[in-house]
């Protein structure tokens, strides 16, 4: 028992080794590290669950029957402009992903989605250059909506898709 | 004392990280994606077998009375054909039999004066119907399909010369069984 203890209080004295690397710092040292790490933590992206919004995951059910409809969004203040692009697989069966439906359509706040200049994602939301440095609270609706056509001429099964929103510079 | 308060703080430092991490961590950052998986079912749809009769008009259990119209010869021999076929969404292919049975038209009561019947099945699908006595064996495929041919079944009538009927309404039951699996 004694053992473990001592070795926790070792692990922790090296973890926190850096903050008093020069010397015994003041107390004001230590608000500053932990400072740092809140600014990082804040920037939140993610969809609105039932649970809240920014959520890293979630699952959409009955995908064939309701076109799924998400709401992403962020909440950031950044140095620089940033999007969030948006990508979306086919709907593959879960046992064999030669059987496929495709996606008819993908609308983003009522518009068809865009693709993104330079890349081959959709376009959702923009942190732009008049954002820079300000506090920015954005959200968008997207409905996606599979080929009606495949899923009726489809085989029976579970058929799943992944759509991915990640944040990238211009 | 100095050092109770350098323990302290080494030990409120050590444990903010881990604080932080713990109310951030379902927060995605700048550099991690986010997902949303969707997911949509398409469930099986069993059998529906359609009966067409031949100008293609499809029969229901209420509607499924076949006319015949005897010609006012000495010797005739009349036929029906009815159609059957499928619709389905099987997850895998299954066996099934279509059976029939028909009785002689009668007049009246009693089978004294009855008209005999003939059944003839016939499928251009050999590969998935099999024609056996009076009964279509079928094999079901999976996946979508709509009104997959099955075959064909004709009644006929037939009256020889030395045949005497009355003149009049006949009549008679058409029935069929569909057993699964056999």
């Amino acid at each position: 028992m004694k053992k473990k203890l001592f070795a926790i209080a070792l692990i922790l004295l090296i973890a926190v080794g850096w903050v008093f690397a020069e010397g015994e710092p003041p107390a004001a040292s230590n608000v500053e590290a932990t400072l740092e790490a809140v600014i990082e933590g804040d920037f939140k992206h993610g969809f609105t669950t039932t649970e809240g919004p920014y959520k890293s995951t979630t699952t959409v059910e009955n995908a064939f029957e309701v076109n799924p409809e998400l709401v992403y969004g962020f909440k950031a203040q950044h140095e620089s402009p940033f999007r969030s692009l948006m990508k979306v697989d086919d709907f593959t069966e879960s046992a064999d992903p030669l059987k496929k439906v495709g996606i008819d359509s993908i609308l983003v706040d009522g518009e068809p989605a865009e693709i993104a200049q330079g890349t081959s994602k959709y376009l959702v939301l923009e942190y732009k250059d008049s954002d820079v440095g300000y506090w920015r609270t954005k959200s968008a609706t997207i409905v996606i909506a599979p080929k009606q056509s495949e899923v009726d001429a489809a085989p029976v099964g579970i058929y799943r898709s992944t759509v991915t929103i990640e944040i990238a510079g211009y | 004392m100095h050092m109770k308060k350098l323990w302290t703080y080494i030990l409120i430092a050590s444990l903010l990280p881990f604080t932080l991490f713990a109310a951030t961590a379902e927060m995605p950052s700048i550099n991690q994606p986010v997902t949303v998986m969707m997911v949509g079912v398409i469930p099986p749809r069993d059998l529906q077998i359609i009966i067409t009769d031949s100008s293609g008009r499809e029969l229901s259990e209420e509607d499924a009375i076949i006319d015949f119209e005897f010609p006012s010869t000495e010797e005739w021999e009349v036929s029906q054909s009815i159609q059957f076929s499928y619709s389905s969404q099987l997850a895998s292919s299954k066996r099934g039999l279509l059976a029939f049975r028909i009785d002689n038209l009668a007049f009246g009561e009693g089978n004294a004066n009855a008209l005999q019947i003939s059944l003839e099945l016939a499928s251009d699908d050999a590969y998935n119907t099999w024609v056996e006595n009076d009964a279509f064996s079928i094999n079901f495929l999976p996946g979508l399909l709509e009104k997959k041919e099955i075959g064909t079944l004709t009644v006929k009538i037939r009256k020889r010369a030395d045949s005497v009927f009355s003149a009049g309404p006949f009549s008679g039951s058409f029935s069929m069984s569909y057993t699964e699996g056999s």
